[in-house]
């Protein structure tokens, strides 16, 4: 049975063509929006990397001059991961 | 290379209101959003009301319908709606809905009788119905 105009289901055409408009705006910012959080991800993911494996370099260096083990190498790994979680942090509150 | 453009034209009752080369369409149909292009085997399609996309070479032009029906033969597309309202962005294909619905059409005036009557005619079906159920042993 076709649904008359007072139908909830069948809209005005003035809200329809409303609703149609902001669905084709939301695809088009999304296209952009994948772009964005890509570049946003490669910002956010490289200094926790950098700054964790540079942690771990140089508490393996401390550990091998003063024979402590893997004591400095925890310890730089785990300051190195929260100064880049820190300065992502930082990025992506800039970025908003 | 076969041309990959197809030839869209929107006719109201009284006028060709866009006709275009593009390179594809999309309509809005009651199973959702159909999208035409040339290689497409030829059809009908029943639009429903809103907002049909036409892509042609170099820009995106926004046609508002009220329903209707889409003809395509494989060469043209015919697109047959009582009001049709074409723009190049959203502000503008608003301000010309604006402007078609301020006035007076037959077509339109005619369409929301029927859709009273249609309205009015479902509501006594149902009604009589719900009465026939409520009855002893009605089913």
């Amino acid at each position: 049975m076709p649904s008359s105009p007072e139908d909830p289901r069948r809209p005005d055409l003035r809200q329809a063509l409303q609703r149609d408009l902001r669905r084709h705006a939301r695809r088009e910012s999304g296209q952009r929006s994948f772009w964005r959080s890509l570049h946003l991800l490669g910002t956010v993911g490289w200094p926790i990397v950098g700054l964790a494996a540079s942690g771990a370099v140089a508490g393996h260096w401390l550990d091998v001059q003063w024979h402590t083990g893997v004591r400095w190498a925890l310890i730089c790994v785990t300051c190195g991961t929260i100064l880049g979680c820190w300065i992502a942090w930082h990025l992506i509150a800039g970025q908003r | 290379m076969a041309d990959r453009r197809l030839h869209l034209m929107v006719r109201t009752q009284h006028a060709v209101v866009f006709e275009a080369d593009a390179i594809s369409l999309r309509v809005p149909t009651a199973s959702g959003q159909v999208g035409l292009r040339s290689r497409a085997e030829a059809t009908l399609l029943a639009v429903e009301t809103g907002l049909v996309l036409v892509h042609t070479a170099d820009q995106v032009q926004y046609i508002g319908t009220a329903g209707g029906l889409v003809s395509w033969d494989g060469v043209t597309a015919t697109l047959l709606t009582p009001l049709a309202v074409v723009g190049d962005d959203a502000p503008t294909i608003l301000a010309a809905l604006e402007r078609a619905l301020e006035e007076p059409s037959e077509e339109m005036r005619v369409r929301a009788t029927l859709g009273q009557l249609e309205s009015a005619i479902v509501h006594e079906l149902r009604r009589e119905q719900r009465e026939r159920r409520a009855r002893p042993g009605g089913t």
